[in-house]
């Protein structure tokens, strides 16, 4: 099941106050831009077993957090995390099963079509994530580029 | 920008002695000049370079490499801790690449904010044998100071790099500063010209944009001293671990001297080993170029493949 939501656009503020080097700070251009796209997520059926157990029938309070940053042998790390459903502001929430999926607006980019499934393993076992966007991937499967 | 620890002093070129100063020059660079302000600049950039960030405190420095997940160093940065906020010096023609690596892996919770600082702040180097002694005329007050750390004169920031060994001086300062400048007025010193400082660096095998391309390995561009295989995962981590392991750096950089002009790009040898020339000008009679190449290739004279005499150093 593939469910798209739609989200405006971030740009950040073009310029704040820092202050750097004593004296009566600077004013300066921010260079983070952040682009965003609608994220659409794949969920195989094993994944959405193995979620829903461990979400405990907690649907209601708390989310599945699924994130991306710098990190690992490849340039980003992924992160996938049941947390109480933080502020939505700058997420893209995507229901799965009565299960909310957020994916904030920062990572839409790197995570837009990524596939979650669950090896039921003893070694290498757990959640899985398959990501189209990613151009190599570290042997370990949690680091992309 | 750094340069690799190598003694020029057999291939020095008159540039350098053009006035009565000590045997270094000034040159502005035009680099990248960024800031990284809020929830964990040190540890962010730690993720993401060549170098232990992690532990970089107020007033100290950490020079360090971009590098993709092959190994290849993509930009070469120096860090510098002021507050809670760092500069991050870098090539600046590798600017939009390295600030959009820089900013895409921000977590999503952390107030991590990077700024244009090339417009607020201007970038100096002193860069030849007596460069301590030429930052000392121009600032007498001046102490010895370490390679990790850097002092700051006012609102100038002065600093050596990590790998050269006291060559090559930073000088960091606000553009509405006019202090440093007064200073190279005062004591008559010269600032070089972008073409003096191509054959300045060229001598120092000092990597530039062309060579810092994304094609090569830290070792292939005399950079290997910036990656530390101690510090963790980063990008390219694996490639350098394997490097070291196996022994197998197989290049390494070196400057080319000719009376005939140095062409870029692949050229070989007579005896079938094949060099690739990043960067080539002119100076006087001769030219001057830098080049990757095996490292059975070492000091001398050599023949193209085509007849064409260059002098290794």
């Amino acid at each position: 099941m593939t469910i798209r939501f739609t989200t405006v656009q971030i740009r950040w503020a073009l310029s704040e106050y820092v202050g750097i080097l004593g004296g009566g700070g600077f004013t300066l251009p921010v260079v983070s831009e952040v682009e965003v796209v609608d994220v659409s997520i794949d969920m195989t059926d094993a994944a959405r077993s193995a979620l829903s157990a461990s979400m405990g029938g907690d649907e209601d309070t708390h989310v599945l957090l699924i994130s991306a940053q710098s990190g690992g042998c490849s340039g980003y790390m992924y992160d996938m995390a049941i947390v109480e459903a933080p502020d939505a502001s700058g997420f893209q929430i995507i229901e799965i099963d009565k299960i909310r999926v957020f994916i904030h607006n920062k990572d839409s980019v790197m995570l837009n079509g990524i596939r979650v499934d669950y090896k039921d393993s003893l070694m290498g076992g757990g959640f899985q994530i398959e990501n189209p966007n990613a151009s190599k991937s570290c042997g370990c499967g949690q680091s992309f580029s | 920008m750094l340069p690799s620890p190598v003694d020029a002093d057999n291939h020095s070129v008159d540039i350098m002695s053009k006035s009565e100063s000590p045997k270094a020059l000034v040159f502005e660079s035009k680099s990248s000049i960024s800031i990284f302000s809020g929830d964990g600049p040190a540890d962010h950039l730690n993720n993401i370079l060549t170098g232990d960030v992690s532990k970089l405190a107020d007033g100290g420095r950490v020079d360090a490499l971009v590098c993709d997940s092959n190994g290849r160093v993509r930009d070469v940065l120096s860090c510098f801790g002021i507050g809670d906020e760092i500069i991050v010096l870098g090539i600046y023609e590798n600017m939009a690449d390295t600030r959009s690596l820089l900013t895409a892996g921000i977590p999503w919770n952390k107030d991590l904010v990077l700024y244009d600082g090339n417009d607020a702040l201007r970038h100096f180097m002193i860069h030849g044998e007596e460069a301590m002694e030429l930052i000392k005329l121009l600032y007498p007050e001046i102490g010895e100071f370490p390679d990790n750390k850097f002092v700051s004169i006012g609102d100038v920031i002065v600093s050596k790099n990590s790998i050269s060994h006291g060559r090559h001086i930073d000088i960091i300062y606000r553009s509405d500063d006019d202090s440093f400048m007064a200073r190279i007025l005062e004591n008559s010193v010269d600032v070089g010209s972008y073409e003096e400082w191509e054959v300045v660096r060229m001598q120092s095998r000092f990597p530039s944009a062309k060579e810092v391309d994304g094609t090569h390995l830290p070792s292939d561009i005399g950079l290997g001293e910036l990656v530390s295989l101690n510090k963790g995962c980063y990008p390219g981590q694996e490639i350098h671990a394997r490097l070291d392991s196996r022994g197998s750096e197989k290049k390494h950089i070196v400057t080319i001297t000719s009376y005939e002009p140095i062409a870029l790009g692949k050229s070989r040898l007579e005896g079938g080993l094949a060099i690739e020339v990043t960067s080539a000008t002119e100076f006087g009679d001769r030219h001057i170029a830098l080049a990757v190449a095996p490292k059975q290739i070492s000091k001398g004279p050599v023949l193209t493949s085509i007849g064409q005499e260059y002098e290794i150093a």
